[in-house]
């Protein structure tokens, strides 16, 4: 028989050392991982066609196809405008490193 | 794998999904979490998982006797075998060619031309972190500080832990072991504090840390004969703040990603260049690894005694603990000589009463006590870091090389270091605090946040994936 779950504290601490820190449900969690994922979609395609790009060429087809919809995926958001914001950023600093 | 990729990123959100899927079954959750455990680690070769395998298996093996047995003799014997053949796996696989080199070098030095066989043998990732993971299993059951298991699933999924198995923290099994035995509650999910550390530690890692360590410090360690000392000086406070950027952000994604799973690590650094004693340093930098030398090695020695001969082996335990400590970080003379440093300075510090660090002192004698050990720490990071003890006595020797001229004092280097030592400034509970401030948001509002996060730092950071520095010990 499994152990009972542990006693909710009344200070729940993340670990010896950590102060408190507010609990969230797995469903709440997994909604905004979701969410992030979706927004950094949308603002990193750059990247994520990049590691498609160099996803092994022993995979084959599955490679091409995930190369192809990330580079579709990527046109989109840089049609959209939605890269831009990373495009600014690093010419932000690339100014800074060669001030 | 390493965390700041892709493809860990899909790897995770698969392994979160399903472990949560399965914890109304432990077994099946467990299970799952060391197949993935061994997926993560046999991205960098799958033969290693056979030796992280042979090892828990032994530490269960060890365990289970340990457990059995009534005297404590044999209890004793059992473990100090178990011990012996962790240590074991871990001087052959890290420290092998590194005597049979020095032996072959003092041979030579004395006329003999004879040289022992030199075995090439892979150094497999993370071999210092769970080799010291299952000494603090076996260490633990023997002192009755936490059950042997009769499942050796707990053992697998103790010893194998993706987040930490790699670079660690090292989670004492007296820690972690009686979350694996118990089901993860999923209505008490650490997730904002899981995201804020997973967050922080990639900007300190992907910004700061690769960039000291691409625009200044691997220039000026490979070659440190052509600068002079504003560079050098400011390099060698850049790989400070490079190898604490890089590592304590290992430290922090491995525990939100834990935290995320449902389970609690313990704070793996807590600001170390804010100390004013070295022994506060050790305190604040990689605890994990201070205080399981403290316990398993400093005070099986004897510890520190107050009276007149005890100082004398209060002195040599610290030399044992610290070259030990440094010895492990790798097999190199450079390493030996850190730990020697450092243990150095401990007795020197104790000797003359500095350790102790009370609230009486004045703020000048706080900052000036913080500037001398940050410098300590730093000249002895010049050994730590330098390939060679010829590197890393030209580098010394070029703070004298006044004529030289300046090149890596540029704004952007300069706002680097700024940021890195701003991070020791900070509040020390800011993690927890931005958790519970950001706890009241919507789950997807702050999902947008963090992905938004996540694209800045990302747009911020240099091309390519840079592997963290501890994966090479």
């Amino acid at each position: 028989m499994p152990a009972p779950p542990d006693p909710p504290p009344a200070h729940p601490h993340p670990a010896p050392g950590w102060p408190p820190a507010p609990a969230w449900t797995v469903g709440q969690t997994a909604t905004a991982l979701g969410a992030g994922g979706a927004v950094a979609a949308v603002l990193a395609s750059g990247r994520i066609r990049d590691w498609a790009f160099n996803l092994p060429l022993s995979l084959g087809p599955v490679r091409e196809g995930l190369f192809a919809a990330a580079d579709t995926w990527h046109a989109w958001m840089v049609a959209l405008g939605a890269s831009g914001l990373q495009d600014h950023l690093r010419a932000a600093v690339e100014a800074l490193r060669f001030l | 794998m390493l965390f700041p990729t892709i493809d860990f990123a899909l790897f995770f959100l698969v392994v979160f999904a399903a472990s949560w899927a399965l914890y109304r079954q432990p077994a099946g959750r467990k299970t799952l979490l060391v197949a993935a455990s061994y997926v993560f680690y046999g991205y960098w070769d799958w033969r290693f998982c056979l030796l992280l395998a042979g090892s828990s298996v032994v530490n269960w093996a060890a365990g289970r006797a340990i457990d059995a047995l009534d005297d404590p003799r044999q209890r004793r014997i059992v473990t100090g075998l178990a011990v012996a053949a962790n240590l074991g796996v871990l001087g052959l696989f890290k420290y092998y060619g590194f005597f049979i080199r020095s032996l072959n070098d003092l041979f030579y030095s004395i006329g003999l031309e004879r040289e022992l066989p030199f075995l090439e043998i892979i150094l497999p990732v993370g071999i210092s972190f769970f080799t010291f993971q299952g000494i603090s299993y076996v260490v633990d059951v023997h002192r009755g500080e936490v059950r042997a298991q009769r499942s050796l699933l707990n053992v697998l999924l103790y010893i194998s832990f993706f987040p930490q198995l790699v670079a660690g923290p090292i989670v004492r099994a007296s820690t972690f072991m009686p979350q694996i035995e118990r089901p993860r509650d999923p209505d008490r999910v650490l997730a904002t504090f899981g995201i804020v550390l997973i967050l922080a530690g990639l900007f300190k890692k992907m910004v700061i840390a690769n960039y000291l360590a691409t625009e200044m410090v691997d220039l000026v360690f490979l070659d440190p004969f052509f600068y002079g000392p504003v560079d050098l000086l400011l390099a060698v406070y850049g790989y400070a703040v490079q190898i604490y950027c890089d590592f304590s952000a290992y430290s922090d994604i491995a525990i939100g990603v834990a935290a995320l799973l449902g389970y609690r690590f313990p704070k793996n650094f807590d600001q170390p260049y804010r100390a004013q004693s070295l022994r506060e340093f050790w305190r604040r930098w990689h605890i994990s690894l201070s205080t399981f030398l403290r316990d398993y090695l400093f005070i099986p020695l004897g510890g520190s005694r107050p009276d007149a001969r005890g100082r004398t082996r209060t002195a040599r335990n610290l030399m044992i603990t610290m070259v030990l400590g440094g010895v492990w970080h790798g097999a190199a003379w450079t390493f030996v000589f850190w730990g020697v440093l450092h243990g150095a300075g401990l007795v020197v510090e104790r000797w003359l009463g500095l350790g102790r660090v009370d609230g009486e002192r004045s703020l000048w004698r706080r900052v000036l006590a913080g500037v001398v050990v940050f410098h300590f720490v730093c000249l002895a990071w010049i050994f730590f870091r330098a390939e060679t003890f010829d590197i890393a006595l030209t580098y010394l020797a070029g703070f004298a090389r006044l004529d030289a001229p300046i090149e890596f004092a540029t704004p952007f280097v300069l706002v680097l270091l700024a940021a890195g030592f701003a991070g020791q400034l900070l509040p020390p509970d800011l993690p927890a605090r931005v958790a519970g401030r950001l706890r009241p948001l919507p789950p997807v509002a702050l999902g947008a946040l963090a992905g938004l996060t996540l694209a800045v730092i990302d747009a911020l950071a240099p091309a390519g994936v840079a592997p963290f520095i501890y994966f090479q010990f």
